[in-house]
């Protein structure tokens, strides 16, 4: 009794490669009809939705050790792309060290998935809600290609047109360390609830800020998200190294620099005009998606508000 | 007193299907298999309308490794079925008319095979223009989706004259209120077992609210005696109304018979979303007017209900809509109408609430825009103009007279969660809060019928016996899908006989074995347990005593029905007869039945209910004005249900109706698009997690009923989702001043741009 028939669709061959280049290799000679997974999280809703097909062979990656786990070395974070998000949202040193990340992994998806899903699958699927996360913190992405081991700027790797080169695999995802600092999220709700930035010294301190902002409060798909890494001098009350990164839903995120720069340049940037300015500069510069259950507008508007508010909690401390 | 586990005491119990359900253990009926079973699966229409040119089956026949590929050429009996009237085709011949309308059905080998054998059915359509719209549907040279036309049901009614009640009105309030279609989200898709046995009878072991309904529906397509097919239909993974219609059944039937194999059918998610039930979507127009002491001159309803291609009980549901727009209400005039409209978008139908909830959500609004409007606080409002001791009920029709209404208006007044109104203002800018961060707290007045209401047929009843093995059996015709009913059956039986857990043993959901007591839905189940027991139990205890005193040779007067079994009267109350050996002793089956109609009440006006539940909620809400979202921070629910028959399940049916409302208020809505579902599945159609779900939650219940009340504890089922939306809308304008009148909320209409955030800032 047949099982199949030609033209039933059929479950994919499953490959377990043990070492990167062997996954390198096997999809080369496999081509168009194999594709890589890790936790298959994202996958499976594609499948389901019909937005892809179901490929002839599936290429898991979840064996290969050089994707494994994350080191945190004293110059940077090194996470391999098939570190799972629990992994690095449960890290007290991640949550210490890289607040942004940890941040916005806390709030990715929910319990259940976050032990299967990626950073890696996060960042490769151009949309995911690390990415504002990783952009401020100008995190650095390393590929195996046809050349052997690259690494490429997070941020080129979004902006550019999304042609990939074929068949090559991120293997790491890595991010510098900043000078230390304590994680600015929170719900904004509760003005006392969310340490907003570690002051170095009495003459400066680090911020770092993320947002998500969804259609419910956990479990959901981002309709905004923001991520902001700035240094400040607070006797003079000037920002440094401003890096705002702004995404969600659909929206590919990408840094907002021209009110980086605005930030950076303006006099008393925590003031009523400078933060007038920012939401106007953000409103302009953001170029979310919009959908049916949010528009491009309330996305702007989305984003700008939060930043905006950023200034003013950060003025409050200072004031 | 709040209702919770340390106020309840011992009462606060355990439930006994909890364990299994909790851990996972638990064989749903969707969880069997059998070995040499096949696999079913339905074809559902490619267009939201069109007409059917041919439909061709050949290849997927020849395929091997399918056993059945069934069109309407195939079904036996009537194509048709509905619980009020059978216009939805089993599978279809000339039409369809939505997006699930099934064409074909197939069994295979394997789920794979049957997917496979679904893509090689060649249907040949016409494709239509879809009507996606209830008002363009009633518009003159609307494509008519039936002969009959576009139009299911009206309903409306009239007191006094509205023309002249809007004269001399000292404030009038117009509003147009739109809610979501909103989906039942249970857990367990629809799905079953159907298995043809060696005597040729049909076994079904599929979940629904009323085997027996499905039992006679089934009986007519497939032409074949009831009594011929056995349903089995209990434990369910949720239902909220939306498997009380047949869903699968008729398939998995028709292929078990066919085929002679058992067949397995569960539905996808997609699947389930495409075809299943939804709550209707309705448009309500209301315009209100007060004198200038604040009282209700006149109000005047129009409501407009998308129930989707075919009826089910849309019409009832209009019916109890039109209802509850008047609620607990005194007016001089009264004017409302409402039409229930065919259309090509998803099948709308019965969901908690049952209508309530659009109604109430409309008729709230409206009470809190009015007492705004002519400067009274809207709770002080509501006691002007609500209903009073001895009133008639909403259509003028007599009702089982409760103090509820009165109850529950002055227990939320003493709450200390609306008492925080007042203090609110100065809260507001008090520095532990942002100030994109607004609250506000608001309140609602709901009264919800329980039962079908007049003119429906509502069997009820039950059956006590003595089974041989010695066990206490309480049979009755109806569903575990979570509320509770199991849990609180096992109570009512400890305390109206004083029997110990293990003396009894409850049998549901099984069409051979249990009485008809009508369809578990309504708020009707507990209601309808207590009134069965009240009947049986004292012919039963008698039944019992008279066996006992034959086989102790002691008169009956000196014995008792007790824990483990008979039992001295009076004295230490010593042991005298295990129910096992009272059993053994017995020649006759010791065994009462009870049937009866649930009561109903004396008028001509269908749908009027006899019993209600009264209930006031308020809630506390904060909106962010930064991004517009909308999180409620503190629940308080009065509830006037008559005693508590099960303290965890009483509880429990409140939070998780509010959980429902708070989905129905915040994020839920089926969105389609020319009669296609655009939220397919649970990543875009968003349900409230726990963590939308935080916050202070009181329940309080007033079991107090008048002396010689014999109708004992009302449904509290439904009236946890009615009242709260309305309650969140008030609370949103409370804290913003933005008016809500469509669901769920939507962010960018509470969204404060830069320069209101800067005012805020400045103002600090």
């Amino acid at each position: 009794m047949p099982n199949t028939h030609p033209g039933m669709s059929v479950m994919p061959t499953v490959w377990r490669p043990q070492e990167i280049g062997e996954a390198y290799r096997m999809k080369q000679s496999l081509g168009e009809t194999a594709v890589y997974a890790a936790g298959g999280t994202l996958l499976r809703t594609q499948w389901e939705a019909g937005t892809a097909v179901l490929p002839a062979h599936l290429i898991d990656l979840s064996a290969v050790p050089m994707l494994a786990g994350y080191a945190l070395e004293p110059s940077e974070l090194v996470i391999g792309a098939c570190c799972p998000l629990a992994a690095l949202r449960k890290d007290p040193l991640v949550q210490t060290a890289f607040p942004l990340l940890a941040e916005a992994v806390r709030n990715i998806a929910a319990p259940s998935i976050r032990n299967l899903a990626t950073l890696g699958g996060n960042v490769v699927s151009r949309i995911g809600d690390s990415l504002p996360a990783l952009l401020a913190d100008e995190a650095e992405l390393i590929w195996l290609g046809k050349n052997g081991m690259q690494a490429e700027p997070l941020e080129d790797w979004l902006a550019a047109s999304g042609s990939e080169q074929a068949g090559r695999v991120l293997v790491q995802i890595r991010v510098q360390h900043g000078t230390e600092s304590v994680n600015g999220a929170g719900t904004m709700n509760d003005i006392r609830s969310a340490p907003l930035l570690k002051v170095d010294s009495d003459r400066s301190a680090s911020v770092r800020i993320y947002h998500k902002v969804g259609r419910r409060e956990a479990f959901t798909p981002s309709v905004g998200s923001l991520a902001i890494s700035a240094g400040m001098e607070h006797a003079a009350g000037k920002l440094k190294e401003v890096r705002i990164a702004a995404g969600g839903g659909q929206t590919i995120p990408k840094r907002l620099e021209r009110t980086e720069r605005l930030l950076e340049r303006h006099a008393d940037p925590l003031g009523e005009d400078c933060a007038a300015e920012v939401h106007r500069s953000a409103m302009d510069e953001f170029e979310p998606v919009g959908d049916l259950f949010a528009s491009r507008g309330y996305r702007k508007m989305t984003v700008a508000n939060l930043l905006v508010a950023e200034l003013w909690r950060l003025r409050e401390r200072f004031a | 007193m709040a209702l919770n586990r340390e106020t309840s005491g011992g009462r606060w119990r355990i439930r006994p299907d909890g364990p299994a359900k909790v851990t996972g253990a638990l064989t749903y009926l969707t969880d069997m298999s059998m070995s040499g079973m096949l696999h079913g699966r339905v074809l559902r229409s490619s267009h939201p309308y069109a007409r059917i040119k041919s439909i061709d089956t050949s290849e997927a026949e020849a395929l091997e490794g399918v056993h059945a590929v069934l069109t309407w050429r195939d079904v036996p009996g009537l194509n048709g079925y509905g619980i009020a009237v059978q216009d939805q085709p089993v599978l279809c011949r000339d039409y369809v008319r939505y997006v699930g309308d099934a064409v074909a059905t197939v069994a295979a080998d394997t789920p794979e095979l049957a997917d496979y054998a679904l893509s090689l059915i060649e249907v040949d359509y016409d494709a239509l223009a879809p009507v996606d719209d209830p008002e363009a549907a009633l518009a003159d040279g609307a494509p008519k989706l039936h002969p009959h036309g576009n139009v299911l049901h009206r309903a409306g009614y009239e007191r006094g004259n509205i023309a002249d009640g809007f004269e001399g009105c000292a404030h009038i309030v117009e509003e147009t209120y739109i809610t979501p279609r909103q989906m039942h989200a249970y857990m367990e898709t629809e799905g079953g077992l159907f298995v043809p046995e060696p005597d040729g009878r049909l076994t079904v072991y599929a979940p629904t609210q009323h085997g027996l309904m499905d039992r006679l529906q089934l009986s007519r397509i497939l032409d074949r005696p009831q009594a011929s097919i056995r349903i089995v239909s209990s434990p369910i993974g949720g239902s909220f109304g939306g498997k009380d219609e047949l869903n699968i059944q008729p398939y998995g039937a028709l292929l078990a018979l066919h085929t002679g194999r058992p067949v397995k059918i569960h539905n996808s998610r997609w699947e389930s979303v495409r075809a299943g039930l939804k709550r209707h979507p309705m448009k309500i127009r209301m315009k209100t007017g007060i004198d200038a002491d604040g009282r209700i001159m006149a109000h005047d309803v129009n409501i407009i209900a998308d129930t989707g291609p075919y009826a089910t009980l849309g019409a009832e549901v209009l019916n109890f809509a039109v209802e509850h727009v008047i609620g607990p209400y005194r007016y001089e005039h009264l004017y409302v109408s409402g039409v229930s409209v065919h259309t090509n978008n998803g099948m709308s139908g019965e969901f908690r609430g049952f209508g309530g909830n659009q109604a109430i959500f409309a008729l709230e609004g409206q009470m809190d825009r009015l007492a705004y409007k002519a400067g009274i606080d809207p709770w002080e409002f509501r006691q002007r103009n609500r209903r009073r001791a001895e009133d008639p009920g909403p259509f003028g029709h007599p009702i089982a007279q409760t103090n509820g209404a009165e109850q529950v208006w002055r227990t939320l007044a003493e709450s200390a969660l609306y008492a925080r109104r007042e203090r609110l203002a100065y809260a507001a800018s008090a520095p532990s809060s942002p100030p994109w961060i607004r609250k506000g707290i608001g309140a609602a007045f709901v009264m919800h019928g329980a039962g079908l209401g007049f003119g429906i047929p509502d069997p009820a009843g039950g059956r006590l016996r003595l089974a041989a093995d010695g066990k206490i059996e309480a049979l009755f015709g109806y569903e575990e899908f979570g509320q509770g009913l199991i849990a609180t059956l096992e109570l009512m039986l400890i305390e109206e006989f004083g029997f110990a857990p293990d003396d009894f043993r409850i049998v549901i959901g099984d069409t051979d074995r249990v009485p008809d007591s009508g369809s578990t839905t309504a708020s009707r189940a507990t209601s309808m347990m207590w009134q069965s027991l009240q009947r049986m139990r004292d012919p039963f205890r008698s039944a019992l005593l008279k066996a006992a005193a034959a086989q102790l040779d002691r008169p009956a007067e000196e014995l008792a029905i007790g824990e483990g079994g008979v039992r001295e009267k009076s004295g230490e109350k010593r042991l005298l007869l295990a129910y096992q050996n009272l059993a053994a002793g017995s020649s006759e089956e010791i065994a009462v039945e009870t049937n009866f109609i649930f009561p109903a009440s004396d008028t001509k006006r269908i749908g009027a209910h006899l019993l209600y539940t009264y209930a006031a909620v308020a809630v506390e809400a904060e909106v962010n004005t930064l991004t517009g979202r909308v999180r409620v921070t503190d629940q308080f629910h009065a509830v006037a249900a008559g005693p508590v028959m099960n303290p965890q399940g009483y509880l429990g049916q409140i939070e998780g109706g509010s959980s429902m409302a708070l989905g129905y208020a915040l994020t839920e809505e089926a969105i389609m698009d020319e009669g296609r579902y655009v939220t397919r599945n649970f990543d875009t159609y968003l349900i409230p997690t726990i963590a939308d779900s935080r916050g202070g939650f009181e329940v309080v219940p007033i079991e107090e009923l008048p002396e010689g009340d014999p109708h004992g504890p009302r449904g509290v089922g439904e009236i946890g989702s009615v009242g709260l939306a309305p309650a969140i809308a008030e609370a949103v304008f409370q804290a913003v001043g933005t008016r809500i009148s469509r669901l769920p909320i939507d962010p960018s209409e509470l969204q404060k741009p830069t320069d209101a955030l800067r005012k805020a800032v400045k103002d600090r």
